[in-house]
């Protein structure tokens, strides 16, 4: 990347001090500068992090405005310079961006569209100097004036969401407002990212347990895996049915999902052969997140009891009435262990319910939500005997989601800030981060030392303390 | 939303006990509440009710309760006031063949629904016309060796009146074509499930359903005047059995319904889960 003394050398090679203090003509090139008042110039140096590192570039003042070693900057950008008969012409690292300019002209191409410096770049004992904040953003870096800081690369813009982990250590997201399905993968360097798919069923996908594969089903009902290093697709299995929620088994050998046009199976498919089987057909319609346990002996899953409506043979609107009143999600308990077990209801209760888990103990825990909107929400658990308790939380859970240690739960406090927990089996609590910001996803990292999360459509990683935003 | 000016995050704890790995969304001091419910189309119901379990997680006070029995009790719910949304499988603001508009009532589409005509799989026809299916439903068809099957009487099934598939079905196969009650071979069912059951079982049946009921080995879709039932010919436009679904609002919706609303209408949703559950995103068919 720091290729500045390259430049430098050649540069000095191209041009030649033909004429007095200030003249200068690059004979080669026969580049020309306006002459420039030596004893009006003040150098100096300016000090930015350039990648997260500090560098201190050379900097003369003209006309009141600071300008940045050419050679410099773009050394410490990996960019290419090349010296040619129409001036200076500059290609960035990856080979996106062309930028022309010569010194003592404003006019100056980038990409072959015309722009204008502010000030003219001026050419000052041997060195070409220009504006920092619009050669780094032509060159397709990116600069924060409020911390003086650089990024070869510009993070890319836009609203974000559906945040992965790989085993790799990169986060892959979606870019939710692009015109066309775009899934990125960012490494943990800010500006340094990869298109990962433009595929638009594989936008969400299930993720295995190792990280490697995610699974999704697209809109003709196949089951595919997506590599999560390299973005490769394909089909798993020729079933066509409607599948959701798919969950892995912990051996990633099976992956479960709940099956059919009204969601009124749980079925399962070996990542090995391919063979679909089902578990269960018990003609209870609209099932949905379906959990399965450690051990692949038990899942739970949420029923979504409809209302009930009523007319007469000719459907007129005198007839008809509808009865919500045992409309709500209730808990079921399957056990797969069991040859032709019936499942257990859970719950009877009409609170909202979300997020259902099975911990290592059995346990289940859901997140409560008041339908009326009056009580804040709870995270309760549902222990062996039936018996459903709350979960002690000094914020109010918004999500939650299990892992082998117990729980992650993501509340909000009084003052509106947003605390993020793991809570263990034994109910002991520790606070993995704070903020005051929004959180509105979260995904931790296959070894479990980083959290990405999104805020405000951004992509964040947060590990050792910092948090990095990885898009802007 | 708050913008994120730089980067805020404090207190950070450095090591995460944990060792599985887990995604998902988080609902960040959601102040929104409310019940909605929804009643009407069946075919729209597993819709409804995957936008709701998306929706409640990012607003868990909002209760969403939905039904259905056809979708012609969508609008008429809205109208009584016993439903926030009618879902239903035609504008029911403007007059169709059977039913009046029903005034002040606002469509809001949500999805594009491709029907198909199924026959039994003991039915050698693969392809029907309009006029073919025209004269089978009113009656004037009555055996499948008058439209290049065998020598077998044609048993129709039909939904009742009311369902928005036989509104649908009548207007865009049948031309705008009666369905005729005939005393025998003849049959109509309630829902989508009904007719699938009763095609299949039914030797030398024919019916109309959701393209997405149309799985299994026991009934089999027909061609369409020679254009196979695809969700890629219906956005290519060569195929013409389908409709537009809407949610039905008593004037503009507002508040939580209408956040609801918006949701099942986003790209999220419409790229996303309505395509897993076989519709078509409503973006699909413009242009």
């Amino acid at each position: 990347m720091r290729n500045s003394k390259w430049f430098g050398a050649a540069l000095a090679s191209a041009l030649l001090v033909t004429g007095g203090a200030g003249s200068i003509v690059a004979t080669s090139s026969n580049v020309s500068a306006a002459a420039v008042n030596t004893s009006a110039v003040k150098t100096a140096k300016a000090t930015w992090k350039v990648n997260s590192l500090p560098v201190a570039f050379s900097t003369i003042d003209s006309s009141g405005y600071k300008l940045y070693s050419l050679s410099e900057v773009a050394g410490e950008l990996g960019a290419k310079v090349i010296l040619s008969s129409n001036g200076f012409e500059l290609n960035d690292s990856k080979g996106l961006h062309t930028v022309q300019l010569q010194a003592d002209a404003k006019s100056y191409l980038v990409d072959g569209v015309s722009q204008q410096f502010t000030v003219a770049p001026v050419l000052y004992n041997g060195k070409v100097y220009v504006e920092l904040t619009k050669l780094v953003t032509a060159l397709g870096g990116e600069l924060t004036a409020e911390d003086q800081s650089i990024l070869s690369f510009a993070r890319p813009e836009g609203q974000f969401d559906t945040l992965h982990w790989n085993a790799d250590g990169s986060i892959i997201a979606n870019r939710s407002d692009s015109e066309t399905a775009q899934l990125l993968k960012f490494s943990a360097f800010p500006g340094v990212y990869d298109i990962f798919s433009s595929n638009e069923s594989a936008l969400d996908f299930a993720v295995s347990p190792d990280q490697k594969w995610g699974a999704f089903t697209d809109d003709k009902g196949q089951l595919n895996l997506i590599n999560l290093s390299s973005g490769a697709i394909s089909p798993l299995g020729t079933d066509t049915s409607v599948k959701m929620d798919l969950v892995w088994s912990q051996d990633g050998k099976t992956i479960y999902f709940i099956q059919g046009d009204k969601q009124e199976k749980i079925g399962q498919i070996s990542v090995d052969t391919g063979a679909v089987k089902t578990l269960l057909e018990d003609k209870v319609e609209n099932k949905s997140e379906l959990r399965l346990s450690a051990d692949a002996k038990s899942v739970v899953y949420i029923v979504n009891v409809t209302g009930v409506a009523k007319n007469d043979a000719d459907s007129t609107e005198d007839s008809l009435t509808v009865d919500f009143s045992k409309a709500g999600e209730q808990l079921y308990k399957l056990d797969l262990s069991t040859k032709d077990a019936k499942p257990a209801a859970l719950t009877t209760a009409l609170d909202n319910k979300l997020y259902p888990e099975i911990l290592a103990n059995g346990t289940v825990a859901y997140l409560s939500a008041d339908p009326d909107g009056n009580a804040a929400n709870t995270l309760k658990s549902i222990g062996a005997d039936g018996a459903i308790t709350n979960i002690a939380l000094d914020v109010e859970p918004s999500w939650t989601t299990g892992v082998t240690t117990g729980l992650i739960v993501s509340g909000t406090a009084a003052d509106g800030s947003t605390t993020i927990y793991s809570i263990d089996a034994n109910g002991s609590k520790t606070s993995l981060f704070h903020t005051t910001e929004d959180v509105s996803e979260v995904a931790v990292s296959h070894d479990g030392s980083k959290l990405a999360i999104v805020s405000d459509g951004k992509v964040l990683l947060i590990q050792n303390g910092q948090a990095l935003q990885l898009t802007k | 939303m708050k913008v994120f000016k730089k980067l805020t995050v404090t207190a950070l704890t450095a090591v995460i006990a944990v060792t599985a790995s887990f995604a998902g969304i988080a609902a960040a001091a959601d102040s929104l509440k409310g019940k909605i419910t929804v009643n009407g189309s069946t075919a729209l119901l597993p819709l409804t009710l995957q936008a709701a379990k998306e929706f409640q997680k990012l607003h868990p006070k909002v209760k969403i309760a939905a039904s259905g029995k056809g979708s012609v009790t969508g609008p008429q719910a809205v109208k009584k006031g016993i439903a926030d949304i009618g879902a239903c499988d035609w504008d029911a603001s403007i007059d169709v063949p059977g039913f009046k508009a029903f005034d002040g009532q606002v469509a809001n589409k949500v999805a594009v629904i491709p029907f198909a005509t199924i026959v039994n799989k003991n039915v050698g026809v693969d392809n029907l016309t309009t006029e073919q299916l025209a004269g089978i439903f009113s009656g004037k068809i009555t055996n499948w060796k008058d439209v290049g099957g065998s020598d077998a009487n044609i048993v129709v099934i039909t939904r009742s009146f009311g369902s928005g598939t036989r509104v649908n079905y009548q207007a865009k196969a049948l031309g705008g074509g009666d369905i005729v009650k005939k005393e025998k071979n003849y049959k109509e069912t309630g829902s989508s499930g009904d007719m699938k059951t009763a095609v299949a079982t039914t030797p030398n049946s024919i019916g109309y359903i959701d393209l997405v009921y149309v799985t299994g080995s026991d009934i089999k879709a027909v061609k369409f005047n020679g254009v196979a039932a695809t969700t890629d010919n219906v956005i290519n436009g060569s195929y013409k059995i389908w409709a537009y679904g809407y949610y039905m609002t008593k004037g503009q919706p507002t508040g939580a319904t209408k956040e609801f609303i918006e949701y099942v209408q986003s790209k999220k949703f419409q790229n996303g889960s309505l395509k897993k559950l076989k519709f078509i995103p409503i973006a699909a068919m413009k242009g």
